[in-house]
């Protein structure tokens, strides 16, 4: 099997995260221990007050440097910036990013991992819109906002994927780092604009359906400025790409 | 690089803007065009208002049948209570 000499790299970037660290770790060494695939975890920490590098550090004891590997910075700046440093220190020939929130559940990840092998594709994405896909956690109020939001840059932008603001996807090494390098916005509508790129580049996007469990502690963010942001890079890229 | 979205758009919005001009503003004249003049000068609404009804329609239907996922959520939990309890005989103390 090809896939046996490939090597995943698994980003975690992490702010305030020390409930849910050990748990994504935890499950991330089970399910791809099971599944067999070499991997490495790299946690990407933004100098979070709470001390999840403390918490970080006490798992690389446990499981050892070479599974994970820290890689902490000095304050918060963005997701693709973190995703950059990652990268720079990342072993693995593809990548993975998701988040450290237990939103999204690493059991997709071999998921992933078989249907990129099969297809060769350049990115693989989970979907929270098709298939039996879906959210944990949502009223109707804010299904009825990501619905209508996802059906209108589908409009727009005409992506080859199903879910644009999702962040639980595996890259091709290079071709993570041409997306970002070409991406011009920050923060939430950043996904968006990765798989934008992706279909400019001409690459090729795969679909993994996943479940996505809205934070169980803690709420989760949508307020005015984001659908603004969000409404302002969507008009941004429409007329840009 | 080929054209962006924007320019597709307007692509298309002209192929139908520049004939629809000269019909209603009388360049084009020809008897089938006075006959059903009312229909084409309202083609643009009923357009609008068939695109509107399609998208709400959409994304309604999109809205009810989005999965909830609570054997997802249960699985977590029960997950969650497994990895700590494995954790701790691993010598890690949650803080």
């Amino acid at each position: 099997m090809a896939s046996i000499d490939h090597k995943y790299s698994i980003l975690l970037p992490t702010y305030n995260e020390k409930e849910n660290l050990p748990i994504i770790i935890w499950l991330i060494v089970k399910y791809l221990s099971e599944s067999g695939y070499k991997y490495e975890i790299i946690v990407i920490d933004d100098g979070s007050p709470d001390g999840t590098m403390d918490v970080a550090k006490d798992l690389q004891k446990i499981y050892g440097a070479k599974t994970i590997i820290l890689r902490p910075r000095a304050s918060k700046l963005g997701l693709g910036t973190a995703y950059i440093h990652g990268i720079k220190h990342a072993t693995g020939d593809f990548i993975i990013i998701m988040d450290a929130d237990l939103s999204h559940h690493p059991k997709f990840i071999p998921k992933f991992i078989e249907l990129q092998a099969k297809e060769d594709y350049d990115i693989v994405s989970g979907t929270r819109y098709s298939g039996d896909g879906g959210v944990f956690g949502w009223d109707f109020k804010r299904k009825l906002i990501s619905r209508g939001a996802n059906f209108l840059s589908q409009i727009l932008l005409r992506p080859n994927a199903s879910d644009l603001t999702g962040s639980f996807r595996l890259y091709k090494k290079n071709v993570l780092e041409k997306c970002i390098a070409s991406c011009v916005s920050k923060g939430y509508v950043f996904q968006m604009e990765m798989l934008v790129r992706a279909r400019q580049h001409g690459y090729s996007i795969g679909e993994v359906p996943i479940t996505f469990v809205d934070r169980l502690y803690g709420s989760s963010k949508l307020g005015g400025t984001e659908i603004v942001q969000f409404a302002k890079n969507l008009l941004y890229l429409f007329a840009t790409t | 690089m080929g054209m962006t979205n924007l320019e597709r758009w307007l692509m298309y919005l002209s192929l139908f803007a520049i004939p629809y001009l000269a019909i209603v503003t009388g360049f084009l004249q020809a008897p089938v065009l006075t006959k059903w003049e009312i229909e084409i000068q309202l083609l643009p609404l009923v357009l609008l208002v068939l695109f509107g009804v399609y998208s709400a329609t959409v994304v309604l239907y999109r809205t009810f049948t989005f999965n909830d996922c609570p054997y997802a959520a249960k699985e977590l939990q029960e997950q969650i209570e497994l990895a700590r309890k494995d954790l701790k005989t691993k010598g890690f103390t949650f803080r």
